[in-house]
């Protein structure tokens, strides 16, 4: 018997992989992209974005910035609906460790897309945003990688004429204040006006991207930055390096600058990165069976599950990986009343407090930026990911789930959520190994 | 007799001698005109586009409203731009405009007799990285057929 | 000593009633200022339905109210014509309704003998079967249909063009100007100007004044208090709930449960719903939409449109109208007539005038009146010429098509550009004509373009992002300013000289003005839009107090 896993984003196509690879028969459920493919090239796994949690930026006795490490280990010290709290209790190194196994088997999936993951948990990078505001990030996609402001001497942004959103000389002004609000070194930041070639003219960063895949245009943007760059010099760019090619697109870059080139991080609708992502991740599938579908309803059966899709013929499998997503994604609806709507699945907030069955408004809260119960809400897990029925038991003993669907945190607050998609999609597949008897 | 409930309340709500004058005189023509068996020029389904085609009013279009329908999810993304440009698209209409504006282009581009110059090539291939599972080229498709219809 | 100016007329408040009457005056040559303690339209204007209508509803209680609306609805046509847009009705009959398809084809008679002075077309009768070959959207319960028209504004732009004209003729306008207190003459003697503090720099000066009219809508009565100037209104809460994109070509009727009248009607891109009147008795500056409105709404618009919940909510627009003050009376009974007090005579600070009641679509016949007798009181006999000067961009229509190519600008943002700017869209443009590159989008939704929003920075006196949804509608569209906060802080940032602190914070303020309209109405494919919102919103800037 196979294992379905429904939704194609970072944690269904993780567990995909994972399947694979201990040799189980998979069927991967893609009903299309959702929020993984809107990420800004963070893969944030442990919470480092300043000012956003409800986790201090700096270690209060010591005055300098959290490592990552340090962050995952107060998130299962203080918040125990955490899906790195349920799985790893409050033992820190095992979440670490799980983290970090994880994205190493991230980094071989993407690595033949040319698109690399770096950073560790014991270091955190300072970054650029499209407008100029900072970001700290544990883990980043190739492309904004590069683009660490930590030790620079100069930052220059570079100028691309009648581009949306790409505001060079306020997003200049911008970075060196934020820079200097966090307590970071400055560098001295400019702009580079004049130098972006006319062919390249183009009105939006998702029109320009794709055009920087192609060799000539490399070329044409290497010739009008040729010797810009230097060491102690790094060159942002908006996120426009290619889709298919970032890799070689930034090589060739730096070559012919003779400097550091990176972008600064995008986010929808010019989220480049999370397309470039998701296409990867779709390529490294190429040989998990993949159905383009929508899964319409699902069926327990005396030997597993059978999967619904409307009007097209049923699959049967042994075990389900939920991996739907939250909103966005479909795993959770919220026309009228918020609902799990496949299984009618009990959904908590990070307070533990049930948030389906009533219309999704009353899960708000005054004030934008106060924790709203809404988006922390999600199916609850036991530690092996079994999703819970409200009376606190496993629903299925070979139905888990995976990602954003689990709740009890906050992806956009609490910048856990690749994290969160990678760690539970590994544990999850174990759990499907040792119901199937079977060893990987 | 049912078509005139209300009478007395209304007739209780008003305000000025010229206003009751109004009503009696309004109403009696009415009435009479009923009891005559009125007959009333033309179809009046005809009168109405008649009277608002210049507007950007057209015929309810079954198509259409089911483009709306699904277009209403739309999460500005901007996947489809993205997807639409890898593949070596470049139509008049960016795909995300198209979709975000569709409901109101739709009335004024008639109004003002504009269009797009034309359709994109309809290869469908934004549709396969949306989100949301907006039928972006039938949109755009639909837009672009507003500026050719009579 | 804190700064002084000086006028002849002090105007409190930037609604449709203060700016029209600014236009009024300065068109008449008086000199004078404008304060508003927030936007242009913030108030009552914004949350109205924009309808420019001739008065259906005053027919029976007066004929000549209704003449009156209608000629002025033709007139605000010739003086705004790009402003304003046809808005064809449908008005569905039920079986329950409490009033009969002949009684009501009656009013519509009587009204047909109007419409001709607002350029309406007349009524139209139509059999089930024909309405729902119109309109498949609606109900087949229904018996039969009218069919009538109406005319819809942008509120929010309309106060705008009214402020700009008078700032072309010489008055002031001055935003996010709050004031504190009144000056007198002697104590308890004449109202001679007020001492104001600008909201936005903090700066404290003073306006002296011949005469002040107090124009604050529901504020009204805390203005005049100020003066020791007891006078009561009733306060009616209405809300409004905004649809992604339009219901319908047309608009519709609906009838609430209580039997009260409300419509869907389309607006810009989207369509709304309602409204709803609600004594209201909360704090002015914190009016909040609650669930039960929302419900109350939706069931109406259920009744006639019944497929209304499959369509996305984006947001609601909530405000209270400064109804006269009526005891006794339901609030949708209570009179739409305005008034003006003079203090002078019926109490005791001379010098100070509050206008108060009155509707949109009256605001011209309004302001007229106010400004006549501003006029009677400064000794100026100028008439009032307000119905035949065209207003901002009124004078000629915009080629879109060759405003789209000129300009290198889409073809949706050139349309948009003519109805908000009308024929002044060309100078607008010409800022950027001759630049290397095309104007650049900022707000995808509408799509706003930089080249406006430094245009509204500098020659409109734009002063803060917040009011941005008001003044060029950013952030209102589907993405609810996710696309376009950060992009748009930075355009303001530069013409506005702000540090990029302030940017940051603007951008932040955006966003929680945003959330205050969004979550009371969140729902089905929204709640998708908004998580999308939050991912972008906290990655771009951080909302930490210990950080900012």
């Amino acid at each position: 018997m196979s294992v379905a896993v429904i939704g194609a984003g970072l944690a269904g196509r993780a567990a995909a992989l994972l399947l694979r690879a201990s040799g189980l028969d998979v069927t991967l459920i893609d009903a299309g992209p959702g929020a993984t493919a809107l990420g800004g090239g963070c893969v944030d796994t442990a919470a480092a974005s300043p000012g956003v949690s409800w986790l201090p930026w700096r270690d209060p006795l010591q005055g300098r910035p959290l490592l990552p490490r340090e962050r995952v280990q107060l998130v299962v010290a203080e918040q125990p609906t955490h899906p790195y709290t349920v799985a790893f209790g409050s033992d820190g190194d095992a979440a670490c460790q799980a983290i970090e196994r994880s994205i190493d088997a991230l980094r071989s999936w993407l690595s033949p897309s040319g698109l690399a993951v770096e950073g560790s948990l014991d270091d955190a990078r300072v970054l650029a945003n499209l407008p100029g505001t900072v970001r700290v990030a544990d883990y980043v996609l190739t492309g904004p990688s590069s683009g660490d402001l930590r030790g620079r001497e100069e930052v220059v942004w570079v100028d691309v004429p009648g581009l949306e959103a790409w505001d060079p000389s306020y997003a200049a002004r911008t970075l060196a204040y934020d820079l200097e609000a966090l307590g970071l070194p400055a560098p001295k930041v400019r702009v580079l006006r004049g130098v972006w070639p006319e062919r390249l003219a183009e009105p939006r960063v998702a029109r320009l991207a794709p055009r920087l895949d192609r060799a000539d245009v490399q070329t044409t943007l290497c010739e009008a930055l040729a010797g810009q760059g230097s060491p102690e010099r790094l060159l942002l760019v908006p996120p426009m390096l290619g889709v298919d090619h970032v890799g070689a697109c930034l090589s060739r870059l730096g070559e012919a600058t003779g400097g550091a080139v990176a972008e600064v991080l995008g986010h929808a609708p010019h989220a480049t990165s999370g397309f470039r992502l998701q296409r990867a991740l779709e390529q490294a599938c190429s040989g998990v069976t993949v159905r383009r579908d929508r899964v319409s309803g699902l069926r327990e059966r005396a030997d597993g599950f059978e999967l619904q899709f409307g009007e097209e013929p049923a699959l049967d499998c042994g075990a389900v990986v939920l991996a739907t997503g939250r909103y966005v994604g479909g795993g959770v609806d919220a026309a009228g009343v918020v609902r799990e709507p496949l299984l009618g699945l009990p959904l908590y907030d990070a307070d533990g407090r049930r948030v389906d069955g009533v219309p999704a408004h009353r899960s708000t809260r005054k004030g934008y930026a106060n924790a709203q119960p809404l988006y922390s809400a999600g199916v609850r897990v036991d530690p092996a990911m079994r999703p819970l029925t409200a009376r606190g038991e496993p629903w299925h003993g070979r139905l888990v789930a995976a990602g954003d669907l689990i709740g009890g945190f906050d992806p956009a607050r609490e910048r856990t959520g690749m994290g969160v998609a990678l760690v539970t999609a590994a544990r999850a597949v174990e759990t499907v190994q040792a119901e199937m008897g079977h060893t990987g | 007799m049912r078509g005139y409930r209300g009478f007395f309340r209304e007739l209780g709500h008003t305000g000025t001698w010229r206003a009751l004058a109004l009503q009696f005189r309004t109403g009696a023509w009415h009435v009479a005109r009923q009891w005559m068996g009125r007959k009333d020029d033309g179809d009046p389904v005809a009168r109405f586009y008649g009277h608002y085609a210049a507007d950007g009013v057209v015929a309810h279009d079954p198509a259409a409203d089911a483009l709306a329908r699904q277009a209403q999810a739309c999460l500005v993304c901007g996947l489809c731009s993205m997807e639409c440009a890898r593949t070596g698209s470049n139509p008049p209409l960016d795909p995300r405009d198209a979709v975000v504006a569709a409901s109101r282009l739709a009335v004024d581009w008639r109004r003002l007799g504009l269009s797009p110059a034309e359709a994109c090539g309809g290869c469908t291939a934004c549709e396969s990285v949306c989100p949301a599972g907006i039928p972006i080229a039938g949109i755009q498709a639909h837009l672009a057929e507003i500026g050719t219809r009579e | 000593m804190s700064r002084v100016v000086r006028t002849r007329v002090l105007i409190v408040g930037g609604g449709i009633n203060g700016t029209g009457i600014a236009r009024d005056l300065s068109i008449r040559g008086i000199d004078c200022v404008l304060l508003e303690k927030k936007e242009l339209g913030s108030g009552t204007s914004w949350a109205s339905s924009g309808m420019i209508h001739g008065g259906l509803r005053y027919l029976q209680k007066d004929p000549e109210v209704t003449l009156h609306s209608c000629v002025d609805s033709g007139a605000i046509q010739r003086i705004a014509p790009h402003l304003i847009f046809r808005i064809p009705f449908l008005m569905p009959v039920f079986r329950d309704d409490p009033i009969g398809p002949e009684i009501l084809e009656i009013g519509l008679e009587m009204y047909d003998r109007y419409v001709p002075f607002k350029n309406g077309r007349p009524h139209g009768r139509l059999t089930r079967d024909q309405a729902l070959e119109i309109e498949p959207k609606l109900s087949p319960h229904i018996e039969g249909a009218f069919t009538l028209d109406e005319w819809g504004v942008d509120a929010a732009r309309l106060c705008a063009a009214n402020a700009l004209d008078a700032q072309g003729r010489g008055a002031q306008i001055m935003t996010h100007a709050e004031v504190r207190s009144f000056l007198r003459d002697v104590p308890g003697g004449r109202v001679t100007g007020a001492s104001v503090r600008d909201r936005v720099t903090g700066e404290d000066f003073v306006v002296e004044a011949d005469l002040v009219m107090n124009a604050a809508g529901p504020w009204a009565p805390e203005v005049a208090e100020m003066a020791g100037e007891g006078f009561r209104l009733r306060p009616g809460k209405g809300i409004h709930l905004v649809f992604e994109r339009r219901v319908s070509q047309m608009a519709v009727y609906a009838r609430g449960v209580d039997g009260r009248d409300m419509f869907v009607f389309p607006h810009e891109q989207n369509a709304m719903a309602g409204t709803t009147d609600d004594d209201y008795y909360g704090d002015l500056d914190r009016i909040q939409t609650t669930e039960d409105e929302v419900a109350y709404v939706l069931e109406a618009m259920e009744r006639s449109i019944p497929s209304i919940r499959q369509h996305r909510v984006l947001h609601a627009i909530q405000g209270v109208r400064p109804t006269l003050f009526g005891f006794g009376a339901y609030e949708d009974e209570l009179s739409r007539d305005y008034r003006i007090i003079d203090h002078g005579a019926e109490g005791d600070a001379p010098g100070l005038f509050t206008i108060t009641g009155g509707k949109l679509a009256a605001y011209r016949l309004m302001a007229e009146d106010a400004a006549d007798l501003v006029a009677r009181e400064l000794g100026e006999n100028e008439p009032c010429r307000t119905a035949e000067l065209p207003l901002p961009g009124g004078d000629a229509p915009l080629d879109i098509a060759q405003t789209s190519r000129r300009f290198r600008v889409g073809l949706p943002a050139a349309l948009r550009l003519g109805f908000r700017h009308g024929a002044g869209a060309t100078s607008l443009l010409a800022a950027t004509e001759f630049d290397p590159s095309p104007p650049r989008t900022v707000c995808a939704c509408e799509p706003v373009l930089d080249t406006e929003l430094r245009h509204v920075a500098r020659e409109e006196g734009l002063r803060r992002l917040t009011d941005c949804p008001l003044r060029v509608r950013l952030g209102v569209g589907a993405c609810q300013g996710a696309g376009c906060a950060a992009a748009a802080a930075a355009v303001l940032g530069q013409e506005l000289g702000w540090e990029p602190a302030r940017a940051i914070r603007e951008a932040t303020e955006l966003a929680t003005s945003r959330w205050h309209d969004v979550a009371p109405v969140l729902d089905g494919a929204q709640v998708a839009g908004m998580e999308v919102h939050r991912a972008v919103l906290f990655g771009l800037i951080g909302f930490s107090e210990s950080l900012r």
